[in-house]
């Protein structure tokens, strides 16, 4: 098992190549793919999800799927560091041919379960993946990542309440809650959509709000899901955005494109040294020296 | 003067008269004896299509999610994920609702799911438009991976059902809910994409899908006293049988469409994009030129322009059109 401090230095590489793709591919969901980071972080190297880099299909893998589709920049970064791709490729993101689009699809890059970017379908299909393993008799979990802005979608509350009637303890849902959506602040495009964790409780699921930018809570958090029989949901309080210093709490930076200045700024708030001329060291996957290599 | 002497006399409800939505659900159930693949998720309407014995039989295979048509399609996505061979049921009036998640949780995702939109057409008469299905066949036409295969009497729904498990794509199955015409023998040849002549002419092709061809058949027993008329079954309206309809079009020169369905989008629509692109031939299309009302099944077909006048006109239209 990894320390919490080296899944923390492994978010922050994560975070550090995700900005990087997206300044490459000029557009993109910033917000999203760092708010939920350390969610996948813990999922994909913190021994929560069963998985195999090498092996992508493998049978007794648990299942991830990214139902919040345009965090897929976050998933790819996480992906790679994983071992599931070189992680120099995220430069390709939203390039054409390259298998890094704009938003996750199964089967372009080694790893990603489930095709997304229209909201509010995730959950359907965790469902149907949960209910089929334990018709199958195989201890599968499924982890259904979402968004906050995606409770909305009246889809997201149809599988809510068929989960419980399956009483499907293999299922694990997350609502990553930045707070803001595409055209504003959740709380006054939707206010009445607070609380979240009561309404799946309604529903019989077991719910826990944590702060999900802290990587020993969501740690703790996944581990007591995964224990617990559910379905269970995991509210996961975040900042849009996280940890860059002109992006947190804006709902501008849901997507947005990042100048050379604003790019600079984001490096220098991830704690990463690069060129302050545009050179390799902008590059994903560009390693210095000295960063050591994690176990 | 009517050139072609009318079939008025002719009784669709005469002879053996099967639901094709009542024969689902035993042909169902036989094909999911010999492959455990198979899973049945419904949107609550499973009774609607006589899966009362497979859920009795198999109730681990018979999920019925509530009134939920988006999670249904949803949660059969994540079944074929798991390897399962999904089937889709509801009526096919509430599947536009599921459209964004058949296109991406099925379609995006490459996924085999099979969706069962039962009650086509104006099948389900008397509750009216809210659940008469006339605009299934032009969605699932605009959704790239899927077949669409429209049943046209109730020995051909075993055939359809198992030529639709190991085809190499999604199918969307068109099944009706009146008690209609059965006329092929049980479990005939079936093969999607091929479509069937069941009679052959010279002057005009009458190119049908769904129970339409039963009761052209009928009808034709009037109609060829004056007119030649080759009839196909058109049971696959995607993809269409081109080699079959463009060797008939080409020998008879005039076409006739025939369905239970918006006049746009539909079997018609199909025809008419294949023939202009290969052999441009005179084209009458039939079907419903916008919403019914509620009534009758039998009666309605008359008033909507789909019932025996309505045909017969669409053969003389374009069999004058043919002749200028």
């Amino acid at each position: 098992m990894r320390s919490i401090e080296i899944l923390e230095e492994i978010a922050r590489r994560c975070r550090v190549d995700t900005v990087k793709a997206l300044r490459c591919a000029q557009s993109g969901h910033p917000g999203s793919s760092l708010s939920l980071m350390d969610v996948l972080v813990a999922l994909y190297h913190g021994g929560i999800a069963r998985h195999d880099p090498e092996n992508p299909e493998w049978s007794g893998r648990d299942h991830v799927i990214l139902s919040v589709g345009h965090a897929a920049p976050g998933l790819y970064s996480c992906l790679a560091h994983a071992g599931y791709l070189p992680v120099q490729k995220l430069a390709g993101l939203r390039q054409y041919g390259t298998g890094l689009e704009g938003h996750a699809k199964r089967g372009t890059f080694p790893g990603v379960e489930c095709s997304s970017g229209s909201l509010g379908q995730g959950l359907s299909v965790g469902v149907g993946l949960a209910l089929a393993a334990k018709l199958q008799g195989r201890d599968t979990r499924v982890f259904v990542l979402m968004s906050d802005g995606e409770q909305q979608e009246g889809s997201v509350w149809e599988a809510a309440m068929s989960a419980a009637k399956w009483e499907l303890h293999n299922l694990i849902a997350v609502v990553d809650k930045n707070g803001n959506q595409i055209n504003g602040p959740t709380s006054v495009i939707m206010p009445s959509l607070d609380p979240i964790g009561p309404k799946y409780e309604a529903m019989h699921w077991k719910a826990r709000d944590i702060d999900g930018n802290k990587m020993a809570e969501v740690v703790d958090a996944l581990n007591w899901a995964i224990e617990t029989k559910g379905p269970t949901v995991l509210v996961s309080r975040s900042q849009t955005g996280f940890p860059i210093s002109f992006m947190m709490g804006d709902y501008h930076w849901h997507h947005g494109v990042l100048s050379e200045e604003l790019f600079l700024q984001a490096m220098a708030d991830l704690r990463e040294p690069v060129a302050a001329r545009k050179d390799e060291t902008w590059l994903p996957g560009y390693q210095s020296k000295d960063q050591k290599e994690l176990k | 003067m009517s050139a072609i002497t009318p079939a008025t006399d002719v009784e669709l409800t005469a002879g053996e008269l099967v639901a094709v939505r009542r024969a689902f659900g035993p042909a169902f159930e036989k094909c999911s004896e010999k492959d455990e693949r198979l899973v049945a998720i419904t949107a609550d309407l499973g009774g609607s299509v006589n899966l009362s014995g497979f859920e009795e039989r198999h109730p681990s295979r018979y999920f019925n999610c509530g009134v939920a048509e988006t999670n249904m399609i949803g949660m059969s996505a994540g079944f074929a994920m798991a390897g399962y061979v999904p089937y889709a049921i509801t009526f096919g009036s509430f599947l536009g609702r599921a459209m964004d998640h058949i296109r991406q949780s099925i379609g995006h995702n490459k996924l085999k799911v099979n969706v069962v939109g039962s009650h086509g057409g104006i099948s389900n008469g008397k509750d009216g438009p809210s659940a008469h299905a006339i605009e299934d066949i032009g969605m699932f036409r605009s959704m790239p991976p899927f077949a669409i295969v429209v049943v046209a009497d109730a020995n051909q729904i075993r055939p359809a059902i198992q030529a639709s498990i190991d085809y190499p794509s999604p199918v969307y199955l068109r099944l009706y809910r009146e008690p209609t015409p059965v006329f092929y023998e049980e479990n005939p040849p079936f093969e999607i994409g091929k479509a069937n002549v069941l009679r052959r002419g010279s002057d005009v092709t009458l190119v049908a899908c769904g129970p339409h061809v039963g009761y052209c058949l009928r009808w034709l027993e009037v109609w060829s006293r004056d007119v030649s008329i080759e009839l196909i079954d058109c049971h696959t309206v995607k993809p269409l049988d081109e080699e079959l309809l463009l060797e008939s079009a080409s020998r008879t020169g005039a076409v006739v469409t025939v369905e239970d369905h918006y006049i746009a989008g539909g079997l018609g629509s199909a025809v008419c994009e294949l023939l202009s692109e290969r052999h441009p031939t005179p084209v009458q299309r039939v079907g419903l030129h916008g919403y019914a009302a509620s009534g009758p099944y039998y009666e309605l077909l008359d008033h909507v322009g789909i019932g025996e006048s309505g045909v017969r006109a669409g053969i003389e239209v374009v069999l004058a059109r043919k002749r200028r």
